[in-house]
């Protein structure tokens, strides 16, 4: 055996080792402060879909491109609060919009009153049906009337009998 | 659709322009364009024709106005 086959592996293994754990280390060192800043930012949310639509001062202003395409519509509020809608596109390329007005507390008892004390109106028609009804029952009651009481002499008014 | 690109696309393969559309969940899910992808595929061009004047209409332009743009973006 040659003299330098005595080397062995092992006197360059730990140079080798303890270099590639050196290094390792500082690299551990080195990639640390990174992960610490990272770990101090927050962790990445999912961003919150949020509502389509702006507060507007007259609804003419709002235009098609204020509505979105992705079907969930967008809110439009009067600024004076006086009323909101909700604009969609419908699948047949046109915009829907749904309006809603507030209605007042006040306002909600009137209202309720107003309703009980309405005047209930039938058409014209409900009511001509109604009375072709009425007149009909009357011919059949007085039929009946005259088959309980043949021999009854009908009175006429103004006659002295 | 405001890139050039994709509209060159689209000119010269319409069909798997629209084929690569029809794929995207995404865009599947708009209303407008899911009925529209029904009508060509019933070859409804009446539909198709009342869908554009409509969408035209609410844009406060007319088609002739529209195709004419396209055209101009187009180069042509």
């Amino acid at each position: 055996m040659l003299p330098y086959q005595n080397y062995s592996m092992n006197n360059y293994a730990p140079f080798q080792q303890q270099g590639f754990q050196n290094g390792y280390q500082q690299m551990q060192q080195n990639v640390n402060p990174y992960l610490d800043r990272m770990n101090q930012v927050q962790p990445m949310q999912q961003p919150v879909p949020g509502l389509a639509g702006k507060i507007v001062e007259d609804f003419g202003t709002i235009t098609a491109n204020d509505v979105p395409m992705d079907g969930n519509g967008a809110i439009f509020v009067k600024r004076d609060g006086s009323e909101i809608q909700i604009r969609n596109w419908s699948a047949n390329g046109t915009i829907a919009t749904s309006r809603f007005k507030p209605v007042l507390e006040d306002q909600a008892g009137k209202l309720s009153n107003e309703l009980v004390n309405a005047p209930v109106r039938l058409s014209d028609d409900v009511v001509a049906m109604l009375q072709e009804n009425f007149s009909g029952i009357n011919e059949r009651l007085d039929k009946l009337e005259r088959a309980i009481k043949p021999s009854t002499k009908r009175k006429e008014p103004g006659s002295d009998e | 659709m405001n890139n050039p690109l994709q509209i060159m696309q689209m000119v010269k393969n319409p069909q798997a322009f629209i084929q690569n559309m029809m794929n995207n969940n995404q865009i599947m899910q708009n209303p407008i364009i899911n009925n529209a992808m029904q009508m060509y595929q019933k070859g409804d061009m009446e539909g198709l024709n009342k869908l554009a004047e409509n969408m035209c209409k609410e844009n406060n332009t007319t088609m002739e106005q529209m195709k004419n743009q396209i055209m101009k973006q187009l180069g042509m």
